[in-house]
């Protein structure tokens, strides 16, 4: 075996000295020469020489391991009982580093973890059990022991997971970047502290609908996770108004931070948000219904860099909050305000004016919006705007409309619910732009004489146009 | 608007058999590895002309034929981006047009791999290997190996011995 191994290594090196030197005789340039080098060697490294197999005998092994990287468990583990080369190619780490239990089996048996574990090691940075809704502590033990180099975790739906998951989290993976522990309910302040001391490297949490959690969680991560970027709590019930107040000044990290629905937060936290926050760019306060303009002034007067910011719902804002953001945040490019029923033209006219790069906009149930301020909007934003929620503005008539024909980058409008838009002016809209999507609806007059209408999921209009 | 109107320029590749074609400027570009060569080599300089053919040494004329062809119909798909979520392992989502084109005897297949990872063109690479991937794919060991002719080349102990050790992805 030995003097045939050096044999066929002697007959490479001959071939390979042989190639170079044709290589040579033709002065081929460099790239293509060393592309060529590259790939004689690796062919002939991973000739077997009993083989028969076309794809054993063509496919140099990096190329295997590239079709070997499309296979999923399943068919890496079945890979892996063919041959010999084989099972050494679907076994590589490299196949390892990345697994998602949730395209694998819905009821993850615990046998199945210990196992993926073992194979995994050291290789895995990336595991989603996104929905093993079966998962318990003593798998996610195995897996955090086994495999200290994870950097990417999403527990979502996992509702068994508990302290005791995190706590092993905090002790094995201290390279965890990436953590979503959303609909994990049942983890608490103690989950946090075992986070932020193991953890410090977090870039992304989101602990959505953990309604256990409260100040104190939120606060450990946020002083211990200095790289922080996105935090995602959304439906947090648990969280006061006070929240932010200890940490207002360690929150300079933070890009992305989703509140959607704490409904305990009030101005006093919008205030800490935008005195710590300054480089935040999203911003999702939708249904936190108590905060009022103080807290749009608050975002005006630091936040220059948000980008995104969601309202919905926040019905307690009005013109005068909006003006006052309008000036500051000049970079905002989406602006949710379904709901603000308070807001008038004079909210739409600052924002149009004062904010350039505005790319999307909801004004659903904005009921005191009037064609004119949508025209100053237009103007403006001719070359910008792409989507338009106009829904249940019963102010708006098919002015508007032909004001929108003229915004070259419109994708979408929503006008469900506009009374004063008819149905011909859609249509007539439509033979302008027809690759803008509206979403309208019209209840029928008389009842409609052929039964087209119930098509599930589409709406009249579409069905009409 | 200057660009635009300058004529199309060609640029000629020859195959291992010596086959010479001439290929737009705008599809080749798809090749990273003869992208590169003709920045390097100056050849995109407006004054040349009329230089030899590049040599494409380890691609054969009908290989290289549809390899070309493939860049032609692709040439202005938008740039694969290689961020998180494009590195799914997903398989089922190659174009009907290339599943037609890849309909070919497993050989020309391989060829076209070895190609595309040679002259480096990520999309035609990644749909080549998806084509295989998918080959193997719902397979058992057995039906793979009858698919590609491959030879069981473990001792029955051995054999026992890898199944048990993968018997835990059988649900």
């Amino acid at each position: 075996m030995e003097t045939a191994d050096r044999r066929s290594a002697a007959a490479a090196a001959n071939s390979r000295r042989a190639k170079r030197l044709a290589q040579q005789a033709h002065k081929t340039h460099p790239v293509i020469q060393a592309k060529q080098s590259q790939m004689y060697l690796i062919t002939t490294l991973s000739q077997a020489q009993t083989d028969n197999s076309l794809i054993n005998r063509v496919l140099p092994k990096e190329v295997l391991l590239k079709v070997f990287s499309f296979l999923d468990t399943k068919a890496l583990c079945r890979s892996a009982q063919v041959c010999r080369s084989w099972n050494v190619l679907a076994l590589d780490g490299s196949n390892w580093q990345r697994v998602d239990l949730f395209t694998f089996q819905r009821d993850v048996k615990s046998s199945v973890i210990e196992n993926l574990a073992c194979r995994c090691g050291g290789f895995l940075k990336e595991l989603s059990l996104k929905g093993c809704e079966n998962i318990h502590d003593s798998a996610l033990r195995t897996f955090t022991s086994r495999c200290p180099n994870l950097e990417h975790l999403s527990l979502y739906r996992c509702k068994r997971v508990t302290d005791a998951s995190c706590e092993n989290l905090g002790r094995y993976c201290h390279k965890l970047n990436y953590l979503n522990l959303e609909n994990c309910s049942s983890i608490t302040d103690r989950a946090m502290r075992y986070i932020g001391d193991g953890c410090p490297n977090l870039t992304y949490l989101n602990i959505s609908w953990c309604d256990a959690v409260q100040d104190r969680g939120v606060q450990i991560i946020i002083t211990n996770c200095a790289s922080l970027d996105t935090l995602i709590l959304r439906g947090c019930e648990g969280l006061t108004e006070n929240v932010f107040g200890p940490v207002e000044g360690q929150m300079a990290s933070l890009k992305k931070l989703n509140l959607l629905q704490c409904f305990q937060l009030t101005d006093a936290t919008v205030q800490n948000i935008s005195n710590g926050a300054m480089n935040l760019e999203y911003l999702c306060m939708s249904n936190c219904n108590q905060i009022t303009d103080r807290s749009l002034i608050a975002l005006g007067q630091t936040s220059h860099n948000l980008k995104v910011l969601e309202l919905s719902g926040c019905n307690l804002l009005g013109d005068n909050g909006f003006v006052q953001l309008s000036k500051g945040c000049k970079m905002l490019e989406r602006l949710d305000m379904e709901d603000c029923s308070l807001i008038s033209d004079i909210t739409i006219n600052n924002l149009s004016n004062q904010c350039v790069a505005l790319r999307e906009l909801s004004l659903s149930h904005c009921e005191l919006i009037t064609d004119e301020s949508i025209q100053n909007l237009v103007t403006k934003h001719r070359e910008t705007l792409k989507i338009l929620e106009l829904d249940n503005c019963p102010q708006l008539t098919d002015s508007t409309l032909s004001h929108l024909r003229h915004c070259r980058a419109l994708k979408r409008i929503d006008l469900y619910d506009c009374q004063n838009v008819t149905k011909e002016a859609i249509v007539r809209f439509q033979h302008h732009r027809p690759n803008i999507e509206i979403h309208a609806y019209f209840a029928p007059v008389t009842p409609p004489a052929d039964q087209v209408v119930n098509r599930g999921g589409i709406c009249r209009c579409c069905v009409i146009l | 608007m200057a660009a635009e109107a300058k004529p199309e320029r060609n640029i000629k590749i020859s195959s291992s058999d010596n086959e010479t074609f001439t290929v737009p400027r705008n599809v080749i570009r798809l090749s990273t590895t003869i992208n590169t060569l003709l920045q390097d080599l100056g050849l995109d300089e407006e004054d040349a002309v009329n230089t030899d053919p590049i040599p494409v040494q380890n691609v054969t004329a009908p290989i290289l034929k549809k390899v070309i062809a493939w860049c032609t119909y692709h040439y202005q798909d938008a740039t694969p981006t290689d961020d998180a979520d494009n590195r799914e392992k997903r398989t089922d989502d190659i174009a009907s047009w290339d599943v037609e084109f890849l309909k070919v005897d497993q050989g020309t297949l391989f060829e076209l791999i070895l190609a595309a990872n040679y002259l480096d063109i990520k999309g035609l690479l990644d749909v080549t290997c998806k084509t295989v991937a998918n080959m193997i794919k719902g397979k058992s060991p057995e039906e793979i190996r009858r698919t590609f002719n491959i030879k069981n080349d473990f001792t029955p102990e051995e054999e026992e011995q890898i199944r048990k050790e993968n018997a835990w992805c059988e649900d």
